[in-house]
């Protein structure tokens, strides 16, 4: 079971420079709620994430003003990258020992392939732990509506 | 197992007057994207759930300032609960039917005393589980 297998290929992107308000509009476009803050459109080599809750961090609980700020003011550099050739178990690892929002998946030249949100694992394994039917959260852009016992996630 | 064994306890709140700028400052400190509201610090009556999504929404959205917003103009007033005794899996049946990912947890008095995040489901189970799981998954798939 490889990562590639389950991460989520629904992803918003955008360079540092975007304003925050299209990345806002970005983040409403995927189900996952995050857009990844890529090098540049040619690379698109993973550099942070922005979330809600990123935003309320860096603009909201600091005090600033939306007007002239861009992902690259908001954007959590605090990523983990994964290959896509990774392991479920080496992932789940991943998440165990850092807390993090997502991780990211990158092909073998570095570039974004896709992004696995902790809510995905968090929702894989409260299924487990009550005994619910296999459930998935985002395996090849399915929506969660297609399952059962995951439709609350999100 | 239930709800008093995996929840956290004593979660921190706020209440409506509070200011969106020290709710999110609340969220970062706790490291959570929900803040319960409560109708006082002495009762801890719940009276509505504050999420960065609501703030955020406020802010970018809505593009008001939150600097001039408090938690009242942005929570949800819905509040659903259960009690300590609840069956965790009675619990997430109705986290699911309601679409949530945290609920709030009161006690006998229908005061805040805990929340549960679906995260802290997640914590209680262990890696192979959710290796298992994955695995059954893609075998339903393929």
């Amino acid at each position: 079971m490889l990562v590639s297998d389950f991460m989520s290929t629904c992803t918003a992107e955008c360079t540092e420079d975007t304003p925050v308000e299209q990345v806002y509009d970005l983040m409403q476009k995927c189900d996952h709620g995050f857009v990844i803050v890529i090098d540049s459109k040619s690379h698109r080599v993973p550099l942070g994430l922005v979330s809600e809750h990123s935003i309320c961090e860096q603009i909201v609980g600091k005090g600033r003003k939306l007007r002239g700020l861009t992902a690259g003011s908001v954007l959590d550099g605090r990523i983990k990258k994964v290959a896509d050739t990774a392991t479920a178990e080496e992932c789940s690892t991943l998440f165990e020992s850092t807390k993090l929002a997502a991780v990211v998946v990158v092909n073998n030249k570095g570039g974004l392939c896709g992004i696995i949100p902790s809510s995905s694992f968090d929702a894989i394994k409260a299924a487990a732990h009550i005994g619910l039917p296999a459930v998935q959260s985002h395996i090849g852009g399915r929506e969660f509506s297609e399952f059962p016992g995951l439709r609350w996630v999100h | 197992m239930l709800v008093n064994e995996i929840m956290t306890e004593d979660p921190a709140c706020c209440t409506g007057q509070t200011g969106l700028q020290e709710v999110a400052k609340m969220m970062v400190d706790n490291d959570c994207g929900c803040i319960p509201v409560v109708d006082s610090e002495n009762s801890r009556m719940p009276i509505g759930m504050i999420t960065d999504r609501d703030i955020c929404c406020r802010a970018v959205a809505e593009g008001k300032n939150p600097l001039d917003l408090t938690a009242s103009d942005a929570m949800t007033s819905t509040v659903i609960s259960v009690t300590p005794e609840t069956k965790l899996e009675d619990c997430l049946n109705l986290m699911e039917d309601s679409q949530i990912r945290r609920i709030a947890v009161v006690d006998g008095n229908g005061a805040l005393c805990g929340i549960v995040a679906q995260a802290d489901v997640a914590m209680s189970a262990g890696d192979h589980k959710t290796a298992e799981v994955v695995q059954e998954v893609s075998r339903a798939t393929a």
